[in-house]
């Protein structure tokens, strides 16, 4: 279903991806930090989420931080949740080995594996642009993901030894600040290439954007491109989401988290207006970044999305 | 349609050759995906299927055939994926794998490892010492049971084997070869123990059905080898028919073997898969050879990962590798020869700390992932692909027609750290040597495989085929002397090609000893019963399995070769026999006088030794059905001046000693017509590879659209 929907074949209804994290903790009665601390326990808490929000695909390390870590940079839990503490002093070797991300491939590893359920598999992984930020401030950015090229590459090729469907790179707030540089375009063609090898697509998922800045996205030849929140906090539209995709008829379409009684509706919208235009959907939806949301309200949204038909 | 889709997989590429009833030829190359080779595989199919603009299924619907060279055996022996297995063995021999010849602790090693004779260890065996019994029982050289079997013991024997975790079972008993009664009796104890219809049965391999031949210990590990890889293989195959029966294509799947002939895969031994690629790749220049009237050609394939080299003489493949190893095992199957070294697009090039920072290349490779520098997959050693790249040879934009973009500047930057700024060298002068060291040890390789074998290379027409074998020719034809060399339009795929021309043949041998004359009494042998029992019986097992290939006994053509010699001798010369089968002592003779003229014509008339006796040791039945050769092109003519549309934009590239670049012409190698000539110092790209025409050379296009590399301006 969700596969389908990403190359563009007709379905009757919208493919669904949520994206979470602290949800799939509180399903495993375990905190956070335990639960990626834990393969099993993680693996646990991902498939009861996938099975409670109905999910056509299971994404595995939806936490930006898990990356930045095994690349090096040291990390504060605050409040249940983990955040860049500063920049890296030693880029590690083996990334890929390292802390919560070797259990988040391990995690890949045992779900992704004969897999009956159906669901697509999604391995995601930090975008080597916000990599860089969060290991050497966001200003050296751009300019630093060079540096950070052979171990994210090693962080890629593990994940893509996975055996995913789809790897969704993870970058944030000041990724296309300034437009697409040819370092964007060297980077993110490694990536691919690297991807091509294990036949895998490779996406991104954007969040913290500025609207002006994405007119350049196209450029970097992803086979998909989701925007989650902007900077200022707002969704695109959908002729904004189509706009940035580089080629095929999916559009990946973001619905608002922190809104679950709103989303059935922007959905059925979405969903209209892009059977008008000839294009398949996907609707993603992150999980809300507060800590106290509440899972029957986001339950109820998503029962409601899973009856929209085209 | 009719298409006939051949594949071969390679260490880095894995080539697709498409032909099909006015269909025209397709080729193309997709990276070979080692951990999944199937997906490599559909891979290619899908961008076959684009190349003749249909969809997949109905390419699929449309194809005849498809002949599959795999690797996937070999793989699995590498990787050690094999299945636990049990060995029964006669009592008192429990140790005849781990003994070894001589020198088996040196076999598949290489030549590095060899010469470390501290360090040399033999190879962790395949059936570890616990899984090894031994059942009293006894057969003698002439097949004569000298103590029977006794079925109790095999049972007790079987369930230790079985207690301790085997998977299946290899019987290899002394002389069964002679006698196979007590390994037939032994398999069908276990099946009775273990029927097929309950969930523990496992499978049994017998060394008297796999390899009916002398010398335990290679009569053993082949079978063992057939054994370990057949479960995997047959795994790996499976799912490959079941896709491409899903995408649409219902037939068999056939596989090339490693003897010069191909098979469905149901009716395929595992172990006959290994090297089946560079075989099938001489098997095409034999018959492109024959196709012009070469019969001598000297096969060279320069992949991204290996250097393939094999000898045609007299437009047939007759040189057999003697006692050939797989991974680490001496087995006696009877495949062709065809010598790899490390050496290929791929081939890092490093600087040996050890020898005094001597430049070296190979034999590593960089393979498919990351492959070299320029292909931008996270490489940072510097290959010959990226030496071709930085020389200005190869275009960037239009590597694989233009399917992969490398990067010049990533093969730039591993040139200097690795070599050049080690080396205190320019870039370029390092990009040079790199080229130079790599053409001169495939060179001298080529010239030790022909020499060696006591010809003369000057002889032979060098055919270069392999995804960079064109860049390369220039560069090693003269270490052989040869100042011709040839290509095909197919040389990038030519292991796939090969397999196009192959015929369904399968060699069946059998060791048997007979004197055909003795000395002392300068007589000829008469009992003619005991040469044709065991053709008739070679004769029979060949027709009842290509009956089950599907064909009637009439189609079915033979060939009878003998591995004899004088007396006692070490060494065996494999003769074609004259007869096959015999009649009188007098056809022992034309035999005797055959392998007399062969001997004298290998080893000089001086070196016979009629005083010894003369001895067949071994019977090698080739049966084969003929299947129709590929049809070349033809095209008209269209003179020696090149169409304007075959001139692309010149390009700086670097020549002689590098010490500065050259405006050089760029061709189009499909827009080139029968008769052009193009001088050196130029460049013909290809979709899929790349001539290099070197200064002092010309290449030339005949009216089939092959390339003779002529050096001198001959043609």
């Amino acid at each position: 279903m969700f596969l389908n929907a990403l190359q563009g074949r007709p379905a009757d209804r919208p493919a669904f991806l949520p994206l979470v994290n602290r949800l799939a903790a509180k399903l495993a009665g375990c905190s956070l930090q335990e639960m990626q601390s834990d393969a099993g326990l993680w693996t646990g808490g991902l498939t009861a989420a996938a099975k409670l929000l109905g999910a056509d695909a299971l994404a595995v390390a939806y936490d930006p931080t898990l990356t930045a870590e095994g690349l090096g940079a040291p990390i504060a839990w605050k409040n249940g949740l983990p955040r860049p503490a500063g920049p890296v002093e030693t880029m590690a070797e083996n990334p890929e080995k390292k802390g919560r991300l070797a259990t988040a491939l391990e995690v890949m590893r045992r779900l992704f594996a004969g897999d009956s359920s159906g669901r697509a598999r999604v391995a995601m992984l930090t975008g080597p642009i916000t990599s860089a930020a969060m290991l050497f401030g966001p200003d050296q950015a751009v300019g630093k993901a060079r540096d950070i090229k052979a171990p994210m590459l090693r962080c890629v090729e593990a994940a893509c030894e996975t055996r995913p469907d789809l790897m969704l790179l993870m970058e944030g707030q000041g990724f296309a600040a300034g437009g697409i540089t040819p370092h964007h375009r060297r980077i993110y063609a490694t990536v691919r290439n690297v991807a091509s090898y294990y036949n895998i697509p490779v996406g991104v998922f954007l969040r913290g954007y500025r609207e002006e800045d994405l007119s350049g996205l196209r450029e970097l030849g992803l086979d998909c491109l989701a925007l989650g929140s902007s900077v200022a906090g707002g969704f695109p539209s959908l002729e904004t989401a189509r706009s940035v995709q580089s080629g095929g008829a999916a559009v990946l379409f973001s619905l608002d988290g922190e809104a679950p009684d709103k989303a059935a509706d922007v959905a059925a919208q979405a969903a209209g207006a892009a059977q008008a235009a000839g294009s398949s959907l996907v609707l993603i939806m992150a999980e809300p970044d507060r800590s106290d949301f509440q899972i029957e309200k986001l339950r109820a949204a998503i029962e409601q999305i899973a009856l929209i038909r085209v | 349609m009719g298409l006939s889709i051949n594949i071969d997989v390679g260490g880095t590429f894995t080539d697709f050759y498409a032909a099909g009833n006015g269909s025209g030829t397709r080729l193309t190359k997709t990276p070979t995906t080692h951990y999944d080779l199937s997906v490599c595989f559909m891979k290619g199919m899908n961008e076959l299927a684009r190349l003749y603009g249909l969809p997949l299924a109905e390419m699929f619907a449309g194809t005849d055939t498809v002949h599959y060279c795999t690797t996937v055996g070999t793989n699995a022996l590498l990787e050690r994926t094999g299945p636990k297995l049990g060995l029964i063995t006669t009592a008192g021999h429990e140790d005849a794998i781990y003994i070894g010849r001589g020198r088996s602790w040196a076999d598949g090693g290489t030549p590095q490892e060899n010469r470390d004779l501290a360090r040399i260890r033999k190879p962790e065996p395949l059936i570890s010492r616990d899984m090894v019994v031994g059942v009293r029982e006894r057969v003698d050289s002439f097949g004569r049971v000298l103590a029977p079997l006794s079925r109790g013991e095999v049972l007790e024997k079987l369930q230790i084997l079985v207690d301790r975790g085997a998977m299946g079972f290899v019987v290899c008993l002394l002389w069964s070869f002679q006698n196979p009664t007590h390994e037939q009796m032994i398999k069908q104890i276990i099946e009775e123990e273990y029927p097929e219809d309950y969930l523990g049965s496992m499978p049994v391999t017998l060394s008297s059905e796999v390899s009916p031949k002398s010398g335990e210990y290679t009569r053993f590990t082949t079978t063992i080898v057939n054994a370990y890889i057949q479960g995997v293989m047959g795994d790996e195959i499976n799912k490959l028919v079941t896709e491409l029966r899903t995408g649409g294509y219902r037939k068999p799947l056939v596989l090339a073997h490693n003897t010069g002939g191909m098979k469905k895969a149901s009716r395929t031994r595992a172990v006959l898969t290994h090297n089946a690629g560079p075989v099938a790749g001489l098997h095409g220049a034999a018959t492109l050879g024959r196709r012009y009237g070469y019969g001598n050609v000297v096969f060279t394939d320069m992949g991204g990962t290996s250097f393939d080299i094999g000898v045609v003489t007299g437009g047939r493949m007759k040189a057999y590798d003697f006692i050939p190893v797989i991974d680490r095992w001496r087995t006696n199957i009877p495949a062709i020869e065809v010598k790899s070294i490390g050496a290929g697009g791929g081939s890092i090039a490093w600087i040996n700390k050890l020898m005094g920072n001597t430049l070296e290349v190979g034999p590593q490779s960089a393979g498919s992932q990351p492959g070299p520098a320029c292909y931008d997959k996270g490489g940072i050693e510097p290959t010959v692909t990226d030496a071709d790249l930085v020389l200005g040879y190869l275009n960037p934009d239009n590597y694989l027609g233009g399917k992969m973009l490398l990067d010049p500047d990533l093969a730039y930057e591993a040139i200097e750290q690795k070599i050049a700024r080690p080396a205190g060298i320019s870039v370029m002068e390092a990009a040079m040597r790199i080229r130079r060291l790599v053409d001169a040890r495939m060179g001298q390789e080529v010239f030790n495989e022909v020499a060696l074998k006591g010809y003369d290379p000057r002889d032979f027409v060098l055919m270069a085929c392999g995804g960079a074998g064109p860049a390369h020719a220039c560069g090693f034809a003269p270490y052989l002397g040869v100042t011709k060399v040839m290509a095909s339009p197919y040389s990038p795929v030519f292991g796939a090609f090969g397999v196009s021309t192959m015929n369904i043949q399968q060699v069946w041998d059998k060791s048997r000893t007979l004197k055909i004359f003795r000395w002392q009494d300068q007589s000829y042998l008469e009992d003619v019963e005991a040469f044709n029992s065991v053709v008739e019986e070679l004769r029979d097992l060949a027709l009842r399995d290509l009956r089950l290939e599907g064909y009637p006994d009439e189609a079915v053509k033979f060939r009878l070769e003998l591995d004899m010699r004088y007396g006692m001798q070490y060494n065996l010369t494999r003769i074609i026999s004259p007869h096959l089968t015999v009649s009188s002592p007098q056809d022992f003779k034309n035999i005797c006088d055959q392998f007399t003229a062969d001997y004298s014509a290998m080893y000089s008339p001086e070196a016979i030794f009629p005083v010894g006796g003369v001895n067949v040791e071994c019977f090698y039945l080739t049966a084969w059905v003929e299947t129709p050769a590929p049809r070349l092109a033809e095209e008209e003519p269209a003179g020696s001046e090149p169409p304007a549309e075959a001139r692309l934009e010149s390009r700086q590239a670097w020549w002689g000693d590098a010490t500065c670049s050259q405006n050089t012409p760029v061709f189009s190698f499909e827009a080139l017509r029968a008769g052009n000539l193009v001088a050196g110092p130029a460049i013909v790209e290809a979709k899929d590879s790349t001539y290099v025409v070197e200064p002092g050379w010309s290449l030339a296009v005949d009216r089939f659209h092959n390339v003779s590399l002529t050096a001198g301006g001959e043609q």
